[in-house]
């Protein structure tokens, strides 16, 4: 059984992480400031973990159809 | 629920708690000297207060210059006698015992330099705190002679002025209160409330963190806020930068240029022109005697009672209007536009938001695209009307005693003409397919012009004014509040823990204090 090439957490992980980085590097150039611009921001985390799995269990029901 | 998403799951919400606690406790924690805490820039455990005094006399015609460095402790400045500056120093020191903590203000010293009518004021901190063997304060309270101008720099501790010259502070992490002072004011603060009031000369200000309150500035006004709320009431000329707080403005004697972030603005009663902007949030303006320029990203635009042109622009919003002397332009991006008693006529244009003009004067030219236009002149119509509306209707009031040339076309809806008097010349289509009428009221004058998708309607009505009443003026004479209450700039910080005995002062002069703050446990 192959493993999925989709998967939710990890599209997350991944996009958190490059948000972060690149948040982080506007940070030190001082074109940001990074505590407000995480503290506003960081719940869109959740709800874009929460897209990811919707769409997720979706592609699984349509396919499962198939 | 699989283990990689309770771990994702822990990871972000861990991430969220440490960025909320960042947040409520950013630069108020860190690590103090042995014996004591330092939290919000101020030290916490057992204290000891010991004093010292000192004065300087000044010579006679010069303006006194004070300079004034602090770290740890607030400073006091108030008006004294004329030709002296008189120091008191309050040193606080943490330690566990009194003997510890009198032996180690014994080192502390109040340091007066300075030549003529310079008085440099200050301790000598840096020699004592090498090592950081003890948390100390040292709160300075002056007296100096009324037109004295003063420099403060002070790090962690509240700034109290009153009834000086005129003052340049830098704040770093507390309150600053000041009033009464008969010439201008810069203040810059990191950290902390800004209170100022009965300034006489110019105000500059310039605040990251805290609220700001002015009032009673006779100079024009400049500020530079983020992160906190800004009121100003009675100022000059007002020329402010807000971001991510909320700005309020009453009594602008001059004009009045805003540039939000992330802010809400609101200002009434200002003289001269008024130009705003904003994202995230409205712009709202009532009783402005200049021309308004408001321009809002995600937000809404309102104003009344405007004696100039106007021009307002939103996305995402809707502009409404109440009684405008001047010319009117509006555009909405997906927001509509609502007036009322408009004098001078208007053009506007809006996407995706209906259009209502109720009462004006003046031509006027609509331009609606997915939406609706509403006119309603309410006096007899006396200048060119165009208006069109792309998936939408357009419905015209025709009041007593209009004369007008119309040419309407209705793409595919119904046009109807109720209007005594109308004589039609031309009509051609059909409704719902391209109808088309043109014709005259009277003897003919104006020019309208109508197109819509939708239906086109006229109705006749009584005539009548445009507004209900006049533009009001703007009230700058209002009597003005008494600020706040001033914080005690040089009060000492409350212990953490319940009272202890505190040793007497080092000042022979000096009698012992009552208990302060006791040993931590």
């Amino acid at each position: 059984m192959s493993r999925p090439a989709f998967s939710p957490e990890g599209v997350t992980l991944g996009v958190c992480l490059v948000a972060l980085g690149i948040l982080w590097t506007l940070s030190n150039l001082g074109r940001v400031e990074m505590l407000p611009v995480l503290r506003t921001w960081w719940p869109l985390s959740l709800a874009l973990w929460g897209v990811l799995e919707l769409v997720d269990l979706a592609v699984r029901r349509s396919s499962g159809r198939s | 629920m699989s283990a990689r998403k309770i771990g994702l799951l822990i990871l972000i919400l861990g991430f969220g708690a440490v960025v909320e606690t960042a947040w409520q406790v950013r630069g108020d924690l860190r690590i103090g000297p042995e014996g004591c805490r330092v939290i919000r820039g101020r030290f916490y455990g057992p204290s000891y207060s010991f004093e010292q005094t000192a004065e300087r006399a000044l010579p006679a015609g010069e303006v006194p210059r004070l300079e004034i460095r602090n770290a740890f402790g607030g400073v006091s400045v108030t008006a004294g006698a004329p030709g002296v500056v008189k120091v008191r120093l309050r040193k606080v020191v943490f330690l566990p015992t009194e003997e510890k903590a009198r032996a180690f203000a014994d080192r502390i010293e109040l340091r007066l330099s300075g030549e003529g009518s310079l008085v440099k004021v200050g301790t000598n901190r840096e020699d004592v705190s090498r090592g950081e063997e003890a948390g100390f304060e040292t709160h300075l309270e002056i007296e100096a002679p009324p037109e004295t101008v003063a420099e403060v720099r002070s790090e962690h501790g509240p700034v109290g002025l009153a009834g000086i010259g005129s003052a340049d502070v830098v704040s770093s992490f507390d309150g600053v209160s000041v009033e009464r002072l008969a010439g201008a004011l810069k203040l810059e603060s990191r950290n902390g409330d800004v209170r100022a009031s009965g300034i006489g000369g110019g105000l500059e200000v310039s605040s990251r963190h805290g609220r700001v309150d002015v009032a009673d500035v006779a100079g024009a006004t400049k500020l530079d806020v983020e992160h906190g709320d800004v009121s100003a009431r009675t100022t000059g000329a007002l020329d402010a930068s807000v971001k991510y707080g909320g700005f309020e403005a009453e009594r602008v004697r001059g004009d009045l240029a805003v540039r939000g972030g992330h802010a809400e603005l609101r200002a009434s009663d200002v003289a001269g022109r008024a130009e705003v902007e904003t994202s995230f949030a409205g712009i709202h303006l009532a009783r402005v005697g200049g021309d308004v320029r408001a321009t809002a990203q995600h937000g809404e635009v309102t104003a009344e009672d405007v004696g100039g042109r106007l021009f307002a622009e939103t996305t995402h919003g809707d502009v409404r209007l109440e009684r405008v002397d001047g010319p009117v332009q509006a555009i909405a991006d997906r927001g509509g536009v609502q007036a009322s008693g408009l004098a001078k006529g208007a053009t506007v244009r809006t996407t995706a938001g209906d259009v209502t003009i109720d009462g004006f004067a003046g031509p006027v030219e609509v331009e609606a695209e997915r939406a609706s236009v509403r006119l309603a002149p309410r006096a007899a119509i006396a200048a060119s009307i165009t208006a069109s509306a792309t998936n939408g209707e357009v419905r015209l009031d025709v009041p007593e005693g209009s004369r007008l040339d119309l040419d309407a076309e209705s793409r595919r809806g119904e046009l109807r003409a109720d209007v005594p008097g109308f004589a039609s010349s031309e009509t051609s289509g059909e409704p719902g397919r391209g109808h088309r009428m043109a014709g005259k009221l009277g003897a003919g004058g104006v020019v309208v012009r109508l197109r819509a998708d939708g239906d086109i309607a006229l109705e006749a009505k009584p005539a009548a004014a445009i507004a209900d009443r006049a533009v009001a003026k703007p009230a700058l004479t209002a009597t003005v509040e008494a600020p706040p209450p001033a914080p005690a700039p040089a009060e000492a910080p409350k212990a953490a823990s319940p009272p202890a005995a505190e040793s007497a002062p080092a000042a022979p002069s000096s009698p012992p204090k009552p208990p302060e703050a006791p040993p931590e446990r």
